[in-house]
């Protein structure tokens, strides 16, 4: 493959700067879970439809399948491991105590989104507003109901900052 | 998974870009939010040989008041605004809600982060709410090609089937523009999806204006029923010289305006039920527009 | 358990394992519905850059026994039997460089004619799925004389009723990395079953069980559709003992639709016959079920298990038979033909009510099971009370609808019941004191997501006396975990949680033991509560005190395997009440308010019950209103292969959800429960519809344009004026 469809990438990944060289055609999803090594975020569809990869791109719940690495260039990129180290994060806290997840495989995508709208300014933080935020995570265990508990918890106790 | 190799370029600047575009033509794509572009990608639907990523021109991402030659408030938002922008600034909730509303039930909150308004126009869906939204609004869309011309079109006219629309391979739009929403308006965006998240099968714009307690000004726009989202200047027409413009008679002005529709087979539902979900959807969304207006006395 | 491991990201799912030197491998699959291989040519695979091997049906022979029940299936087959047939598989250093050999591969194929419906398939001279016959053998049950019983009745229904072909859908897309050492295999599995996928693999590969590991720590749901060897675990093995690296199969998400198996499709004729009081005396069942071109490893077809199992009826007939098809295989999902047969039978039922003018809640509490098959003995029976306690929770009453259709919207309430059988079974633990005090439990169990692990902690802990945060539970592994028939069947707790017991409590009498030495206090008078040593409830020392003075781990082994007393019947009931509400123009059906009461004996740990029943109530929602798995009619291939198009429950549709335990004293212990709580939603939704609108919906998915259409008849119906 010629040297025109790699690209060097810098960006920051859960606070620390990485440096790499992708080939333009990987998403950032690959790029975060083969290059990287973090494989919190999942590859559920790897079409932009369920959410799992889910992954704060400067502060906002974007799909990481559904862009490419090169496309992070210059970004600050947070997935489910840098969000609180030993799961000091109340919203993770807030999963667990509430039995929020079965498999899990969905749930560092669901806290992901959870975060990017507690975080957003003006945000609506009733049942309805969350039902609106997170309408991109599909929970095939169908753990809806005390997803929305958790995120309801942890919005009352402070909008579930660490 | 992209199979096809192309190659990236990320200018900084509009000129860059225009150069780019122009040097490739047909074979470039712009890449803004992405949303529509990367699952195209990846399904291995488009094949291009360059991709002209614009986000870092900072240029394109701006929300702003300005007025137009007559004086009217005008808001600007860059071709770069995010639905979620859309969605949260005040700006633009205050001066064009129906814009704020359609921009927060865009897909889903990731979508909302990462799609943009000029994507939305750029890929023209027939079906995509903020099409749709853009012609009830008289959007217009500013754009600018290789040289550094620049032009307008006006909603109405940018849109010329599904998926194309009149810009040039060479052209990029830089912003769009709305007329402030008047005192004494109201608005109503109604869709039908068979999914959440889904683009409509069907979605109904309205914008009423009440004066003295009758009807002053309405349009009304409908998406997924044909090749392009489509203004109902007929049953607005209607609507306004009704015979008793006290109670002008929304069902049955809606449901003509929905049986003169020319609506095709669609893979997800028969055309008679697309056409019973116009009918309903238009209706509901005329008299919510009125009604919130402040209704007709 | 593990919650933390998940809920940071450090959960490792089969697809988050690396090896080095790792290849990844694709299949390639037929592109034709039916016919046969005749020719292969890799040359563009091969010729690829970064693809290092290419395995046809040609090369490799391997049958894959658990892919059919009835049938050999070639794990590559020349023998191709619909759009989607795995015919072989491509090793390469990169994702990229596997996607593009498998689609460099160049097969030709000789065509036959094919078949895409149960219709098609019955046929005379309808072309072979199967050279034997597309039938799959019927089952036939019974007693009682039926047609006596039909003539004693004064009202007779009859019904045809169909459910949609859906799929399992978990959110975690196959994927399986093995690799050889020696003539040792080591399969990381996405696997509900350690043992089962290790047996099946070993016996596929012909080499001995004890030569595979199967690793399994992490699983993202399952529901059914990796209960054995699955033939990407075969692949994996093959190409990696080719090649001899290690190989990592991963599936794509139309993969998972076309390669892996879902529910099957029903189509179903009940006649049901009620005496003037509305007692039940007769009923009748005639199922077929389209199975696709091949059918995993399943019990009967099990539709003569349901409405029989949870009604009392005088005579009852049934009979029900897979038809084979050019389509996509099916097999396992949660509750294999639960859901289909409570469709129809639930449905019925209530039709039967209206016509007799009862109230349908009335009608259950008069017919429901009191004696199982007309014959047998329940073990523990706590349907009545879900019953009761479900419509009080509920409020039966004031949310039934006893008005007409409203312009825009009508909201109604509908019931539907439910059994399901709750089996005893092998399970096997050991659990043990370490030297420092910690009580770990071993079991072959994986925790597809249910809770397993944290109810075989909580069962250690209860029957320890330790403290749960002092309980660690390890598994996932066949390498030091004892057998375990893996997490299906709803039968985890019932199964495992027996031997956990067993285990456990000999475990106590052991360190009792040790404490009496220690303290030359009879073991009968001493007690552990809370980690403690207690004698006349004074604490005498702690259990890690206990722990100090052992040489070695202090292990106790349990194998269990409890059974029925004959003439008895086990089983778990549920009584579900929904209330929706119908877009009266659009058809738009909203669930409002679902109670779901369950009877599943005590429940070990209701937190992770009622995520269960939560689960259930919304995989139930899925099949009722948006799932549906579209086959072409052009070719049997799969329409909507993607999330996009396979609509899935989403959070939006989340209705207020209770869940009701009767914790009936079944004298086995707790019984079933992950699989019933999905069994009668779509009924007690379609029977809501028909009380908000009038319109009785006997085919799955309520689709908008469906219920719009049966409103629209319903107005036509009208006399004029009448609205």
């Amino acid at each position: 493959m010629s040297g025109k469809w790699k690209r060097q990438v810098s960006f920051t990944v859960n606070g620390a700067s990485q440096s790499l060289e992708a080939d333009v055609r990987d998403t950032l999803l690959d790029t975060l879970r083969d290059r990287v090594g973090l494989t919190g975020p999942k590859k559920g569809c790897d079409e932009g439809v369920c959410g799992a990869c889910s992954i704060l791109l400067d502060g906002r719940a974007v799909c990481s399948c559904s862009m490419l690495a090169v496309e992070a260039h210059g970004s600050n990129v947070v997935t489910i491991e840098g969000l609180g180290k030993d799961g000091e994060d109340r919203l993770q806290l807030s999963f667990i105590a509430h039995d929020a997840m079965q498999c899990g495989f969905c749930t560092p995508g669901q806290i992901i989104a959870a975060r990017s709208f507690l975080d957003s300014p003006g945000a609506d933080l009733t049942a309805e507003g969350i039902k609106n935020a997170l309408s991109g995570n599909i929970c095939r265990c169908g753990c809806y109901a005390n997803i929305i508990e958790a995120v309801l918890a942890a919005a009352r106790s402070g909008g579930g900052e660490p | 998974m992209i199979l096809s190799p192309f190659e990236y370029h990320a200018p900084t600047t509009i000129d860059e870009a225009l150069r780019l575009l122009s040097d490739y033509g047909d074979d470039s794509r712009i890449l803004a939010g992405g949303q529509s572009l990367i699952p195209l990608l990846k399904l291995n639907l488009v094949e291009v040989g360059h991709i002209v990523d614009i986000k870092h021109i900072p240029e394109l991402s701006s929300i702003g008041l300005e007025a137009d030659p007559e004086g009217r408030e005008m808001l600007r938002v860059g071709a770069l605004t995010r639905h979620s922008d859309l969605e949260r600034s005040e700006i633009v909730r205050k001066a064009v809600p129906l814009l704020a509303e359609t921009a927060a039930g865009i897909g889903h909150q990731m979508v909302r982060n990462r799609g943009t308004i000029g994507g939305s126009l750029a890929h023209s869906d027939p079906s995509a709410d903020l099409c749709t939204a853009s012609i009830a609004l008289d959007a217009a869309i500013n754009t600018v090609s290789a040289g550094g011309k620049k032009r307008t079109v006006k909603a109405g006219e940018f849109f010329e089937g599904p998926l194309s629309n009149c810009l040039s391979a060479d052209e990029l739009i830089e912003s769009v523009t709305f007329p402030s929403t008047g005192p004494g308006s109201g608005h109503s965006i109604k869709k039908f999806t068979l999914g959440t998240g889904d683009f409509p099968i069907v979605v109904v714009c309205a914008l009423a204006t009440v004066r003295d307690g009758r009807l002053a000004a309405i349009a009304i726009s409908i998406g997924g029923v044909g090749g392009t989202p489509l203004r109902l200047k007929d049953a607005e027409q209607a609507l306004l010289s009704a015979a008793s413009p006290e109670t002008p008679d929304i069902g049955t002005i809606t449901g003509k305006a929905a049986s003169s529709l020319v609506i095709e087979d669609d893979p997800r539902v028969s055309a008679p039920y697309k056409r019973k979900l116009a009918a309903t959807l238009l209706r509901r969304s005329v008299a919510e527009a009125i009604g919130k207006a402040g209704g007709i006395s | 358990m593990d919650a933390l491991e998940r809920a940071t990201g450090v959960a490792r799912y089969a697809a988050d394992w690396k090896k080095k030197d790792m290849l990844y491998a694709r299949i390639i699959t037929s592109t034709v519905p039916n016919g046969r291989v005749v020719e292969i040519d890799k040359s563009g695979a091969s010729g690829t850059e970064g693809v290092v091997d290419v395995v046809t049906c040609f090369d490799d022979r391997t049958i894959w026994h658990a892919g059919e029940r009835e049938h050999e299936r070639r794990l590559f087959t020349d023998r191709v039997r619909f759009v989607g047939d795995c015919i072989g598989a491509v090793a390469a250093r990169t994702r990229m460089a596997a996607q593009k050999g498998s689609e460099a591969v160049r097969a030709r194929y000789e065509e036959y004619q094919a078949t895409f419906t149960i219709e098609s398939s019955l046929r005379e001279g309808a072309p072979k799925v199967w050279d034997d016959g597309n039938v799959l053998k019927t089952r036939n049950y019974g007693y009682g004389d039926v047609e006596e019983a039909f003539g004693a009745c004064s009202v007779i229904v009859e019904g045809e009723y169909e459910t949609a072909r859906v799929h399992n859908s978990q959110l975690e897309p196959a994927a399986s990395l093995a690799w050889w050492e020696g003539d040792r295999l080591t399969v990381v599995a996405a696997t509900q079953s350690i043992f089962g996928c290790r047996n099946g693999i070993a016996r596929d590969l012909g080499i001995p069980a004890d030569n595979v590991r199967v690793i399994t720590k992490y699983k993202g749901g399952g529901f059914g559709n990796k209960a054995d060897s699955m033939n990407y675990d075969l692949i994996a093995a093959i190409l990696a003992r080719r090649t001899g690296r290690p190989v990592m199969v991963e599936y794509s998400r139309s993969d998972e639709f076309t390669s892996v198996h879902g529910r099957w499709s029903s189509r179903q004729k009940l006649r049901l016959g009620c005496d003037q009081s509305g007692n039940v005396l007769a009923l009748e069942v005639n199922a077929m079920c389209d199975i696709g071109a091949y059918t995993r490893r399943i019990k009967p077809f099990n539709f003569v298990d349901g409405a029989q199992s949870y009604y009392s009826c005088r005579a009852f007939r049934g009979e029900d038979a897979g038809v084979y098809t050019n389509t996509p295989a099916t097999g396992h999902m949660r509750a294999p033909s639960g859901p289909q047969s409570c469709f129809a039978s639930e449905t019925i039922m209530d039709e039967a009510a209206f016509r007799l003018g009862i109230d349908p809640l009335q009608f259950r509490l008069r017919n429901m099971v009191r004696v199982a098959h007309n014959s047998e003995t329940l073990t523990s029976n706590g349907l009545e009370e879900c019953l009761r306690a479900g419509a009080e929770a509920f409020g039966w009453k004031e949310r039934r609808n006893a008005g007409a259709v409203a312009a825009e919207t009508s909201t109604g309430a509908g019931v539907a019941i439910a059994a399901w059988h709750s089996r005893l079974g092998r399970g096997e633990a050991a659990v043990s004191l370490t030297r420092d005090g910690r009580i770990v439990v071993r079991t072959g169990v994986v925790d597809i997501g249910t809770g397993a692990k944290t109810t075989m902690a909580v069962i250690a802990s209860r029957n320890t006396g330790m403290p749960i945060e002092s309980v660690d539970v390890e598994w996932g592994d066949t390498e030091g975990s004892p057998y375990s028939v893996g997490e299906s069947g709803s039968r985890t707790t019932a199964f495992t949680g027996t031997a956990v017991k067993a285990a456990s409590t000999a475990l106590r009498g052991r360190i009792l033991e040790k404490a009496s030495g220690i303290s030359g206090i009879a073991p009968g008078s001493l007690e552990i509560r809370n980690g403690a040593v207690l004698n006349a409830g004074r604490k005498l020392l702690a259990v890690e005190d206990v722990a100090e003075t052992l040489e070695s781990e202090l292990v106790e082994k349990a194998a269990t395997e409890p059974a029925l007393p004959k003439g008895t019947e086990r089983l778990s009931f549920a009584a579900h009440f929904a209330e929706v509400e119908v877009d009266s123009e659009t058809g738009a059906v909203r669930v409002l308010k679902y109670v779901a009461a369950h009877d599943s004996g005590p429940i070990v740990n209701s937190l992770t019950a009622t995520s269960q029943v939560h689960g259930g109530v919304i995989m139930g929602m899925g099949m009722a209103l948006t799932e549906q798995l579209l086959i072409s009619d052009y070719d049997g291939s799969v329409l909507n292969g993607s999330f996009m198009l396979y609509r899935l429950p989403n959070i939006k549709q989340t209705p207020d959800i209770q869940a009701i335990f009767i914790n009936t004293d079944d004298p086995f212990g707790p019984k079933s429960l992950g699989e019933i709580t999905l069994v009668p939603v779509a009924a007690a939704i379609g029977n809501a519809i028909f009380n908000a609108t009038g319109v009785r919906l006997r085919r799955t998915p309520f689709t908008p344009e469906r219920v719009a259409a049966g409103i629209e008849g319903k107005r036509s119906e009208s006399l004029p004026g009448a609205r």
